[in-house]
């Protein structure tokens, strides 16, 4: 094929353009009773699909109380970085544009149970790995609830005998 | 202000709600969702953060009553704002601000100027405007607008773009929930205000309003049955969807994203014990290996917790601090049985026998059965079975090794009666009495009767008796000789109380009576360190006389491990001493303790000493301690402990934090790769948690003790003592008269004398009788 004949087809189709767009024309006019509801079920199809995967990510979440010292005493720097590390940890819920902030917030909770007052972040697990190493200096990040880690239990082995049941008691 | 409602829980909330428990009250529940109330590029007001601004906050929430069941929730959902977004907003500012100059604010920050609405000023300006195109352009020259003619300047940008300025970073989009509930029906509203009180000090440019459809008389809020359900589910679930958004920056709520500050005096302010380095990656996991010592539970990096172990090739001398009752001792147990079971020798003084009680069914299993000794002083009974130690039992010793049990048994003596240098004399006495029967306990055994072998309790009999200590003197060499002859008379009539004091009092014990008061020893820790024994000592805890028995067994250990100098390197085996109220034992040692247990070291002895108070060490004892430490671990102690110890870990723990650990929590650091180790927080592991599988019947174990140690009744051992004295005598009397040692060789030393001659000579008691006017003669 030389270059004459991609131009000839190009024109060719130009002529017929008309044409085209009178049959897709006709084709929408006769078909409009079912096209029109397309594009509104499309936004409400994405929108319960956001809506949906937003209640997910919600279902994952993992809380930290923020317990200061006796000695905490930061400046509005220290304050300005915790903030930034906060967006850090809602950033990194999802690299997806999809996923709906609806779900991926980080809360800062003011809380008072029995008069004394806390403070506790929560927000996705995900988040939970820059959650933890939130830096207020003279802070310490204790985890509430589920993001209480279970202590792994070590099978002791103690002895030469590698199985504590094989060791009988004493027999008279 | 939003009105009182029930909650979900309560009652009349349709028909698919449960039904509350009839014995729980009904909870009432205030709610408020608050935003910015004018647009968000006007700022709130950047409240410092000293003082705390949480303070308010605090005051507002104590009377929060937990027998009300109540609760206070200040909630802050944030989202960050793209950046991009943020320059958006900022260029739709600016934009906003080049078409309608006039609306811009003098003053950055402050509102703009009424550009959107059609107030008196707006209406005055256009009537000024329609008056100066009436009059013409002479009229326009003379008077125009000057805010129609204000060119923008700098001032003018920032002050259209308000807080998004250039470095507002981060911005967050923000939702602001407060809910408070209690079964009071009144209270949750008082405290939403007292609340919603404390974040007017915030209110600046900008200030936060409850959200709600205005109606004019009221306000439909969050409260309200068209709202409160979608304020429950955000609440319950974290779902971010404010009814009105607002962007603010971090400066704006920096006092609402920090937890209160040291400038906040408020009491209700939960607070941390403090903070701790975290553990030494290189730490490693025990799972029961053998040269590992197990320390407790350490966080792991990711979340979680471990068993961490300390490589026992690393463990020199450990000491371990703290108040009573917060696991030292359930520390040293999980130890111990550790040790014991991979084949370790160990010695366990337990006061009050709880300890051994405790590790008794985990010790229980027949391969430890030959390795495992009880010393029980716990019990009065007359047939209860006891161990036996001698300390002045010379059997199988040599005579080399007099003065270092004199000089075990004198110091823990003076240690455990904190005898000074004021106690001269009482301590000379001893120091004789003690050397004198050593003296004849070897002269018994190498006449072939150690059975016969004086005790402690035969001291009383040398001091107060002059017939027995008569049949005994003769025997002694020269110095000891002189000192009953010439010294010992010269003291006055009190100084022998003072000595004969302390055997008074162990004698009013049966079981200490039991256990020092047989000739035979058969306990012998020399014997348990070389063999790998594992050795439970129990005294009762309680008075003197269990301090003088714990510091004679104590000093004897300084003195059998000294004595394995004579052992090859190689065959010197591990042995781990745990010992409980090491102040008990340091009384006058004038820093003995830190020199031996300095020693100790070399010849594998391992001392893991626990005390309440480091500082009732003596200064000597304490510095020299904590110079060779392998192990320095402290549980909660008070503040001047605590900063003692602190200060030793260069401040990287704040002595407020060790005071206000909790029970069976530790702080700690250890010799780790030759190098100290920063302090890191230990969680206390318990003996069952960790040993569950090693639980066993125990009751033959006390017939497998009985065997190793060859126990006796009580009784029986008592009976013996009674007679001990007199068969002493009785059996000095058949001996022959030992040779002269005080006069000068006969100057016939070359021609030996004939054995006539020899029987002739002036012996010992001889010349003991020519000394009149002595107690002896």
């Amino acid at each position: 094929m030389t270059t004459n004949d991609v131009i000839d087809r190009i024109i060719n189709i130009g002529q017929h353009l008309p044409t085209y767009g009178q049959t897709a024309s006709t084709w929408l006019s006769d078909n409009v009773w079912w096209l029109a509801p397309v594009p509104l079920a499309l936004v409400v199809l994405v929108s319960v699909a956001r809506r949906r995967f937003g209640r997910l990510l919600l279902q994952d979440r993992q809380v930290f109380e923020v317990l200061p010292t006796n000695g905490f005493d930061p400046v509005l720097e220290d304050v300005l970085r915790f903030a930034k590390q906060l967006a850090q940890a809602q950033r990194s819920v999802s690299r997806w544009a999809f996923t709906p902030a609806r779900g991926t917030a980080v809360r800062v909770r003011l809380l008072s149970l029995g008069g004394t007052l806390t403070m506790r972040v929560e927000g996705h697990s995900r988040a939970a790995a820059v959650l933890r190493h939130q830096g207020y200096s003279q802070c310490e990040i204790r985890a509430v609830g589920a993001a209480v880690s279970q202590a792994e239990s070590p099978e002791i082995r103690l002895g030469a005998d590698s199985s504590p049941a094989s060791q009988p008691a004493f027999t008279a | 202000m939003s009105k009182n409602s029930k909650s979900p829980r309560g009652r009349g909330r349709g028909p698919r709600r449960p039904k509350p428990r009839k014995d729980r009250a009904a909870q009432y529940v205030a709610r408020a969702e608050l935003a910015l109330a004018l647009p968000d590029h006007l700022s709130l007001r950047e409240v410092p953060l000293k003082p705390d601004p949480l303070e308010a906050l605090a005051a507002a929430v104590a009377d929060v009553r937990e027998d009300l069941d109540e609760r206070a929730d200040i909630i802050l959902d944030l989202v960050p704002v793209a950046p991009s977004k943020v320059g958006r907003r900022r260029s739709r500012l600016l934009a906003q601000a080049r078409r309608d100059p006039s609306g811009m604010p003098v003053v950055p920050g402050l509102p703009q100027q009424s550009s959107g609405g059609f107030g008196l000023d707006r209406l005055a300006a256009l009537g000024s405007q329609i008056a100066s195109e009436v009059r013409g352009p002479q009229g326009r020259g003379a008077r125009r607008p000057a805010q129609a003619q204000r060119a923008p300047s700098i001032s003018d940008v920032k002050a259209a773009m308000g807080k998004f300025g250039p470095g507002a970073d981060p911005v967050f989009e923000l939702q602001l929930l407060i809910r408070t509930c209690s079964n009071d029906p009144a209270r949750p509203r008082v405290l939403l205000e007292q609340i919603q009180a404390t974040l007017e000090g915030w209110a600046g440019d900008n200030h936060l309003r409850p959200v709600g459809l205005n109606l004019g008389v009221t306000r439909l809020r969050s409260d309200s049955r068209l709202y409160r359900r979608s304020f429950d589910r955000r609440f319950a679930t974290g779902e971010f969807a404010p009814r009105r958004p607002s962007w603010v920056t971090g400066t704006e709520i920096a006092g609402l994203l920090k937890p209160a500050t040291k400038h906040n005096m408020a009491v209700n302010v939960a607070r941390s014990g403090g903070v701790v380095p975290p553990p030494p990656p290189s730490l490693p996991s025990w799972t029961g290996q053998p040269d590992l010592l197990p320390l407790g539970w350490v966080a792991k990096p990711g979340g979680g917790e471990r068993l961490a172990g300390l490589p026992l090739a690393y463990l020199l001398f450990g000491l371990f601090l703290g108040k009573a009752g917060y696991g030292k001792t359930e520390m040293s147990l999980v130890q111990a049985i550790a040790l014991a079971h991979n084949e370790h020798g160990l010695l366990f003084l337990d006061p009050h026998g709880d300890g051994w009680q405790r590790a008794r069914p985990y010790l229980a299993h027949p391969q430890l059965a030959p390795r495992l000794w009880e010393i029980d002083l716990t019990s009065p009974d007359l047939d209860a079975m006891v161990g036996s130690w001698n300390p002045l039992s010379m059997e199988n010793r040599s005579e080399s090794e007099i003065p270092g049990i004199v000089n075990a048994v004198v110091t823990g003596f003076a240690s455990a009666l904190n005898w000074s240098d004021s106690a001269g004399r009482a301590k000379t006495i001893l120091t004789r009495s003690v050397e004198t029967l050593a003296r004849l306990s070897w002269i018994l055994s190498q006449a072939g009767k150690p059975e016969l072998a004086p005790t402690i309790f035969q001291i009383r009999s040398l001091l107060n008796d002059e017939v027995w200590r008569d049949a005994i003197v003769p025997y002694l060499p020269k110095t000891l000789r002189d000192f009953w002859v010439h010294t010992y008379p010269k003291y006055s009539n009190e100084a022998t109380p003072v000595v004969t004091n302390i055997i008074e009092r162990l004698d009013s014990s049966n079981s200490l009576k039991g256990f020092l008061g047989s000739s035979l020893s058969t306990y012998d820790i020399r014997h348990a360190m070389d063999s790998g024994k594992v050795v439970f000592v129990c005294p009762s805890g309680t008075g003197d006389t269990d301090r003088i028995v714990s510091c004679l067994l104590i000093y004897d250990l300084f003195r059998a491990g000294l004595s394995r100098r004579t052992l090859p390197v190689a065959d010197r085996k591990d042995f781990y001493v745990f010992i409980d109220e090491l102040t008990a034992v340091d009384g006058a040692s004038k820093g003995t303790l830190a020199a031996i247990a300095e020693q100790l070291r070399k010849y594998k002895v391992k001392l893991l000493a626990m005390t309440q108070m480091s500082q009732r060490l003596s200064a000597t004892t304490r510095q020299g301690l904590l110079q060779n430490l392998s192990i320095l671990s402290t549980t909660a102690s008070d503040i001047d402990e605590a900063q003692l110890v602190t200060r030793r870990w260069g401040k990287k723990v704040a002595p407020d934090t060790v005071s206000q650990l909790q029970r069976y929590h530790y702080v700690m650091s250890v010799t780790l790769d030759g190098r100290q180790s920063d302090p890191f927080r230990v969680r206390g592991a318990s003996v069952e948690e960790l040993y569950g599988d090693y639980c066993r019947s125990e009751e033959v174990l006390d017939a497998a003790v009985d065997q190793n140690l060859r126990r006796r009744r009580v009784r029986d051992i008592l009976d013996d003592l009674g007679k001990l004295d007199t068969q002493i005598r009785l059996f000095m009397a058949t001996l022959p008269p030992p040779p002269p040692d005080d006069d000068p060789p006969p100057a016939v030393e070359q021609e030996p004398a004939p054995a006539v001659e020899q029987e002739s000579a002036p012996d010992n008691v001889t010349f003991l009788i020519k000394h009149k006017g002595s107690r002896v003669g």
